[in-house]
């Protein structure tokens, strides 16, 4: 009962909704939602079992995103398990699907879902994999900027390709609000990072790996370091000292 | 000090909305607009009329709609082909010999004949009907409503968008019934089917 609470429509989800009402593809619709809401439940739910908090379960017309109410330092491990559980979800009720009811789209818009879900881009699905697993071999900040170029790039070859190949106006309006998805992350990642600092400098955090790094902004996640010779925690004492005098 | 504190704190959080306060506006405003119409339609004949042509008998023809984005603006939902292209089962209506039959036109058919959907569109009702007996109407892409009366082993479910020339069903017998309406007009059946 506490998810469902957490539930919320963007407003966008409405005038979809309209244009669905005026098209009368209610029954397409249907299907499309439940795939997009056991992929959110997904999340949602392996979220609860690693006792992680949910800020928000919103829902877009053509996906959603689940917020969790974390700590910037948590488990990569744990954060993949969670990314990888919605379209784990999504495919089995697509299966369960696909045995009552006898619909050849219901195929193709399972795929298509899919496949642009895992796209690597920022703020989807696969743009966050791809960011988790390139912070276990790059720092925090070198790995955010690979996974932006990459973002960029596959954003740009996604507009062309909707230009001169598939003429389709709600993805164009939907790579569109990527675009601004990315602007966003782009702006918000030195506060993220502060907070990624200000965690290590309150709270204890021991890892296995330690790691010599000669700047502040050349931090990994999930080890400990030595920053110029000295102790992470140390340093972060006279960093933050300073800063509030 | 803490005064000014109380007062920023007192601005910044919202009062918590009653839901059941909120449930009964909205209602309370569905019902002023309700009765405003009904008002309205005894005072003013001419608003009656049009109330009951455009609300009353006319419905939205979703296929229509439909089609027209999908030629503007690209598909609705999400797809890999633009088009899809599919097995079409019967391009033609073959027919013997027609007939005026009520609203409609009776078609005389081959018994069991199969019968092919003539215009692609979404399905608006299925079930009986007064005079055609098991029918089937599906509402064109061109804003055309076709019934298909006398129907048996119907292959279509409400809702279900259709294309052209795919299988529909068999006639019971050796009649097959017709009606072609746009707007609450009967067509004229040449306009439509030229053999």
């Amino acid at each position: 009962m506490k998810i469902i609470s957490k539930i919320k429509f963007d407003n966008t989800f409405y005038l979809f909704l309209l244009l669905i009402l005026l098209s009368g593809l209610f029954k397409e619709f249907t299907f499309i939602f439940i795939l997009l809401f056991c992929h959110e439940m997904g999340h949602a739910i392996v979220g609860i079992i690693f006792k992680w908090k949910i800020k928000s379960i919103t829902f877009y017309p053509y996906g959603g995103l689940t917020l969790f109410d974390t700590k910037e330092n948590r488990s990569i491990n744990k954060e993949i398990l969670i990314i990888l559980a919605g379209p784990i979800f999504q495919i089995i009720t697509y299966i369960i699907l696909n045995y009552f009811f006898k619909y050849s789209y219901i195929k193709t818009y399972n795929l298509t879902i899919l496949t642009f879900n895992l796209l690597p881009i920022l703020s989807l699905d696969g743009g966050r994999l791809l960011n988790l697993i390139l912070d276990k071999f790059f720092t925090y900040l070198k790995s955010f900027y690979i996974t932006l170029s990459i973002s960029i790039i596959s954003i740009i070859l996604l507009i062309l390709f909707c230009l001169f190949n598939y003429h389709n106006f709600n993805l164009f309006l939907m790579c569109i609000f990527l675009i601004f998805k990315i602007i966003k992350s782009l702006k918000d990642i030195k506060y993220y990072y502060k907070k990624f600092l200000l965690e290590r400098y309150l709270y204890d955090f021991k890892y296995k790996k330690i790691s010599i790094s000669n700047s502040i902004y050349k931090l990994y996640k999930e080890r400990n370091h030595y920053i110029n010779f000295q102790d992470e925690k140390e340093y972060l004492n006279k960093y933050f000292e300073k800063n509030i005098k | 000090m803490d005064n000014n504190v109380s007062k920023f704190m007192k601005t910044k959080t919202k009062p918590k909305k009653n839901i059941l306060i909120s449930i009964l506006s909205k209602l309370l405003i569905c019902f002023i607009l309700v009765m405003t119409c009904l008002i309205l339609m005894k005072k003013n004949p001419k608003f009656k009329t049009f109330m009951e042509d455009k609300v009353f008998k006319d419905n939205i023809s979703f296929a229509y709609i439909n089609n027209l984005y999908n030629k503007y603006f690209g598909k609705i939902l999400p797809s890999y082909k633009m088009e899809d292209t599919e097995e079409v089962f019967n391009e033609k209506l073959e027919y013997k010999n027609y007939n005026i039959y009520h609203d409609g036109y009776k078609l005389e058919v081959n018994n069991k004949y199969l019968v092919p959907i003539i215009e692609s569109g979404i399905v608006v009702f299925t079930g009986e009907m007064d005079n055609y007996g098991n029918s089937v109407i599906i509402e064109g892409i061109d804003g055309v409503d076709i019934w298909y009366g006398n129907l048996d082993n119907v292959s279509v479910k409400m809702y279900d968008y259709v294309t052209k020339g795919n299988f529909l069903g068999e006639t019971k017998d050796s009649n097959l019934y017709l009606v072609f309406e746009k707007n609450q007009e009967y067509l004229k059946f040449e306009d439509y089917i030229k053999n």
